[in-house]
């Protein structure tokens, strides 16, 4: 994998989380609920964090040690829960938390999918460790939904 | 009079008594200085360091207690320097001290129920002082009695003896519904404030809430949205497990203290918060529940068919709820679901039950899991919904999926996943939601000052006083903390009435729990410190009915059988007594509280020592020592006795009897001056149940056990003397009392309370042998009051007034010991008594005596009416009388009781023997001597405890009463 090939996949990450921030964004100027606009505006600024993770890993030009730690359980709450109408004014907490494990779950595809389509082994370590990523996010939404019901 | 000096107290100019220390300078200026060894009987001693002030110019901390002032001494007693260092000295003393303030059940309890006393309550068979205690905290002990998870009994450290926690809950249902068969107790309505309280919610925080207002003299409003009170314990709890005439009774208890109820009335449609306002109310409390069900988050959920947990139980209440074909389907494991699935079945339906997790995960308790399938509910565990499946736009039934538990994951729980692949289709008619529930908030979509709202739909608050984003509103129970338990709406109810109370009062809205240091949870514990020390005896049980008994006559009868009164009694005895007997009246714990300090501070080794309870009287509890030697100086300095000691140095300090042998074969003579200046509990009364500890009352009285008329102070919980201690600040004999003014409430109800009354027919005996003798002598006792004494002289017809002359006995040398049987009798002589002789009469009537004689009648009015006359009657304690007794000095020293006698006291005797209603009239008889007697004619207007007389004193030698022989039998059966 040529350096310019790692700084282009880091970099289209970071759009995609960038643009998650911006959905997120946007959702809580629509949303009514005072309470439910912070939940918006909070998980804009997380996925600031995650970009800005990822700037860092760009300008470092490689991938932090990888942690050997056992991943979370795929709760696949989000294969299975009602479509949500994102354009609604009154979204709750339950409905934020759901959209998130959809976008995530998205991200966590594209890059699960991108892993299985190159052959260079650093660029699947690269999409491989974009897809943990993002299945760690998608797990917390999950795990917060998860204790939710109960 | 002493000379003054000026000195500068917290930068105020104040003149003093030149001989004062600086401790009695500030406090005479009204600033109190902290302390746990100064007494003012003791000399001082500064080994606390917690009387510490600056004093300007002086080298470090001053101590108070031993500084004398001297002019121009410049004072800081409440510099924030002071105030550290108070706190670093109660710091380092709470690092190694051991105990529990509370009993671990009570820390668990979310209101905070005195369990320890309630159970002590109920072990003494008072039952009525039990839930009135209950009450403080938990006004719906019934309905909690029925329905509480009892997370306290998950800590009782019961199980470390013999396996199995006090059964707490049944024992609260015992007496809770004993007192409401009894009638139950309404406590006094506070005086009106002219303040009043909207709460919105009639549910257990609401109704917690109104009956705690009510006591504070806040009128209160209740807005319900449902037609009667109760909230979730109505239309959430199916009456079966709380039958709904208890649950009336016990809300007519609280709603009787007098409050307006507006039922139908809901929030956002009925009115607004700035309705209420407008309408009077100074304050607001949302109590609204959580009554929203959860959303499954599967397609076609809104389908007919398709009913939340809580709307289908409230609608079999409301009685609106119509069959829907033969198959129901709950799904959820919590208290809810199990109560869905019970209401179903017994609606008609063929119910399963679905849940994500195993059985093991359930949140509902086992016990509802069990009774629950005995009833024909089929459990179908690590399944969940996936689609409710939509026919013509009525459900029809399920898709649901396999899930199995994933490994653990950071927060520890083992997280439901679902498995790929083994979806299937069930058919249901009616499918219950019953995954949790919401507050709803829409009801103030149109409040112009709304409370903010947190993501959970629940109301920003402080936890701790309840204040909502909006001034004067206030929120508690389910719609503040989120859905919880009952008891835990209960107290989130009670301190949202406290902080109202504050709020409306105009001080600050601030609650702070008093200190509390814990020997550990049960994990943190060892059995083998518990198991040996007690006898090994199985929890009681409370009667489940089988499920085909539970399932007769439609299914709502009362499901289970409390317990009968010899079951709580056996069953409260079974309680180890965890928390410490000192809770109430600990100067470490609310100096501890005051100065924010903490044990953690200096966490360090703990000292672990068992409990010396060798002496029938006295405990000691060593490991809660403080070393500040002041039982150590009260034995020595002050009694020469020196039965006390301080063995080891430094961390291994202990306190011990004089040569580690047992307290009463070192001299110790049980005056239990020890236990007064201890300032934690670690010179404790050596007492079990039948004292409590309770928040107590307390009266001044004057001891009659000797003819020294000391001041004794009587704690007495409801009906029951529970502690006697002395007067610090007593002229007579220094604020010292001995063994027999402290320790004489063990004379115990049984031998001299109200149940001891004389029957009847002995009364009416008595007055026959009294109306029917034409010559009637009187003997009297030392220990009698002035009013007593008087009142039976007036018993005499054509005898003699009598005293009993006695042997003489030596009293001890120890200093303010007892004066053993001399006596004043110089009021006996005014009033024409004469050493007995007895004979030449019909009959002798024998006051505080056991009397025989063959030529005469007899009657004799002892302890526990145990004699030789003809008619024995009882006489009651001491301590249930009052009147004025008359000392060694010639002072009148006054009688007051909590807890007065009524049939068994002396004078109520002399009344109904004679049948002359005034020789019972105090009053009258006061006014007599006054009249009869010149040297007492001032004597009764003093408001103190001790008032002057012209009785010159008259001393001799009289035999020991009833009650001094009572008590000296009392304590040599204790081995003294």
């Amino acid at each position: 994998m040529s350096s310019g090939d790692f700084q282009s996949i880091v970099e289209y990450a970071i759009t995609l989380e960038q643009k998650s921030s911006d959905n997120y964004k946007k959702l809580s100027e629509q949303v009514t609920a005072p309470e439910i606009k912070k939940v918006f505006l909070e998980l804009s600024a997380q996925e600031i964090g995650h970009k800005k993770k990822l700037e860092s890993i760009e300008a470092k030009g490689n991938l932090p040690a990888s942690k050997n730690i056992h991943p979370d359980d795929d709760l696949k709450i989000s294969d299975y829960i009602v479509e949500i109408d994102s354009s609604k004014p009154d979204l709750s907490y339950a409905e934020a938390l759901a959209l998130g494990m959809q976008m995530e779950d998205a991200s966590l595809k594209l890059y699960r999918s991108l892993a299985t389509r190159v052959e260079d082994p650093e660029l699947i370590e690269l999409f491989n460790y974009l897809a943990k990523e993002e299945a760690k996010h998608k797990h917390s939404f999950e795990s917060e939904f998860d204790d939710l019901m109960g | 009079m002493s000379q003054e000096v000026n000195i500068i107290l917290n930068g105020k100019e104040v003149k003093v008594s030149a001989d004062s220390t600086i401790r009695q300078a500030a406090e005479a200026n009204g600033n109190k200085i902290p302390t746990f060894c100064y007494d003012e009987r003791l000399k001082p001693y500064t080994s606390c360091f917690l009387c510490v002030v600056e004093v300007e110019g002086a080298r470090g901390m001053t101590p108070a207690c031993s500084t004398k002032v001297a002019e121009g001494m410049k004072i800081q007693t409440e510099s924030e320097k002071v105030l550290a260092t108070r706190k670093m000295s109660l710091d380092l003393v709470l690092s190694d001290h051991s105990g529990d303030c509370i009993a671990p059940c009570e820390s668990k309890c979310p209101s905070n129920v005195d369990i320890q006393g309630y159970i002590a309550h109920i072990s003494n068979g008072n039952f009525a002082a039990a839930t009135k205690l209950i009450k403080e905290q938990n006004p719906l002990p019934v309905v909690c009695g029925r329905i509480c998870p009892h997370p306290c009994e998950s800590q009782c450290r019961r199980t470390l003896v013999d396996g199995q926690a006090v059964a707490i809950n049944p024992l609260k249902r015992f007496a809770s519904e004993y007192e409401l068969d009894q009638g139950a107790y309404l406590p006094p309505v506070g005086k009106d404030t002219g303040k009043r309280v909207a709460i919105v919610g009639g549910g257990p925080a609401g109704l917690t809430a109104a009956y705690k207002l009510r006591q504070t003299g806040h009128a209160v409003d209740i807005y319900d949205m449902m037609p009667e009170l109760g909230g979730m314990t109505r239309y959430g709890i199916p009456s079966f497990r709380l039958p709904w005439d208890k649950l009336d009774n016990e809300i007519k208890a609280i709603t009787d203290l007098g409050m307006n109820l507006n039922m139908n009335s809901k929030l956002g449609r009925d009115f607004t918060i700035e309705s209420l306002k407008a309408d009077g109310a100074d304050a607001v409390l949302l109590a609204i529940g959580a009554f929203k069900s959860k959303k499954m988050w599967v397609d076609n959920e809104d389908l007919p068919g398709v009913i939340g947990g809580v709307d289908f139980l409230g609608d079999v209440v409301l009685k609106r709820h119509e069959k829907k074909g033969e198959t129901a389907v709950v799904i959820g494991g919590g208290d809810t679901a199990m109560d869905c699935a019970r209401v179903a079945v017994r609606a008609g339906y063929k119910t399963t039950l679905l849940y994500r997790r195993t059985q093991e995960e359930m949140p509902a308790l086992q016990h509802e899991q069990d009774e629950t399938i005995g009833e024909g509910v089929e459990f179908k565990i690590l399944t969940a919904p996936t689609a409710v499946i939509d026919k013509d736009g009525q459900a029809v039934g399920l898709t649901v999926i396999t899930m199995e538990l994933g490994e653990p994951d950071a927060s520890g729980r083992r997280r439901p996943v679902p498995i790929e692949g083994t979806e299937e289709d069930l058919p249901f008619d009616l499918i219950i939601s019953a995954i949790g529930q919401d507050p709803d908030m829409s009801c103030i979509e149109n409040e112009k000052e709304k409370p903010e709202v947190t993501k959970w739909s629940t109301f920003v608050y402080d936890e701790k006083v309840k204040t909502t984003t909006v001034k004067g509103v206030f929120a508690a129970g389910d719609c503040a903390f989120g859905p919880d338990t009952v008891i835990r709406a209960i107290g989130e109810g009670k301190h949202a009435a406290k902080a109202i109370d504050l709020f409306l009062m105009g001080a600050p809205v601030e609650i702070k729990r008093p200190y509390e240091i814990s020997r550990g949870w049960l994990a943190d514990l060892n059995s083998d410190d518990f198991s040996p020390r007690w006898e090994h005896k199985k929890r009681a049980l409370e009667t489940t009915k089988p499920a085909d008994v539970r399932m007769a006559n439609g299914g709502y009868d009362p499901i289970n059988i409390g317990f009968d009164e010899a079951t709580a009694l056996a069953e409260s005895s079974r309680c180890i007594e965890c928390g410490c007997n000192a809770r109430f009246s600990c100067d470490l714990r609310d100096y501890s509280t005051e100065y924010n300090a903490s044990e953690k501070t200096y966490a360090g080794q703990k000292r672990d020592y068992a409990e010396d309870t060798r002496h029938p009287f006295i405990k000691i509890e060593a490991d809660k020592c403080i070393t500040c030697g002041s039982c150590v100086r009260v034995c020595s300095e002050l009694r020469d006795i020196s039965a006390l000691a301080l063995e080891n140095r430094g961390f291994f300090t202990k306190i011990v009897p004089a040569f580690g042998d047992p307290l009463q074969d070192v001299g110790c003579d049980a005056c239990g001056m020890c236990h007064d200046v201890c300032p934690t509990g670690a010179m404790a009364l050596n007492l079990g149940k039948e004292c409590g500890p309770w928040r107590t009352s307390k009266a001044i009285t004057t001891c009659t056990s000797c003819t020294i008329g000391c001041a004794l102070k009587v704690h007495s919980k409801d009906g029951v003397f529970t502690k006697i201690e002395s007067v610090v600040e007593d002229s007579v004999n220094s604020g010292v009392i001995c063994r027999d003014g402290r320790f004489q409430f063990q004379l115990r109800d049984s031998i001299t309370g109200e149940a001891a009354e004389a029957n009847s027919s002995d009364v009416t005996k008595a007055a026959e042998l009294y109306s029917s003798a034409g010559k009637v002598s009187v003997v009297v006792s030392p220990s009698m009051t002035v009013e007593e004494l008087y009142a039976a002289s007036k018993m005499v017809k054509g005898g003699n007034l009598y005293y009993m002359p006695g042997d003489v006995k030596k009293s001890s040398n120890k200093p303010f010991s007892k004066i053993e049987t001399s006596s004043n009798i110089s009021l006996m002589e005014k009033l024409g008594a004469k050493p007995f002789a007895g004979g030449g009469v019909d009959l002798i009537v024998a006051l505080g005596y056991d009397i025989e004689a063959t030529a005469t009648k007899t009657i004799s009015l002892t302890v526990g009416a145990v004699g030789n006359a003809d008619v024995n009657l009882p006489l009651s304690s001491n301590l249930r009388r009052v009147g004025f007794f008359l000392n060694q000095d010639g002072q009148l020293g006054r009688l007051e009781s909590d807890i007065v006698a009524n049939g068994s006291g002396p004078l109520s005797m002399i009344a109904a023997i004679t049948g002359n209603a005034e020789l019972g009239d105090l009053s009258g008889l006061q006014a007599g001597l006054s009249s009869t007697v010149s040297e007492l004619k001032d004597s009764f207007v003093a408001k103190g405890r001790t008032s002057t007389t012209g009785l010159s004193p008259k001393m001799a030698d009289l035999a020991d009463d009833s009650w001094t022989l009572a008590f000296s039998n009392l304590v040599s059966e204790k081995g003294l």
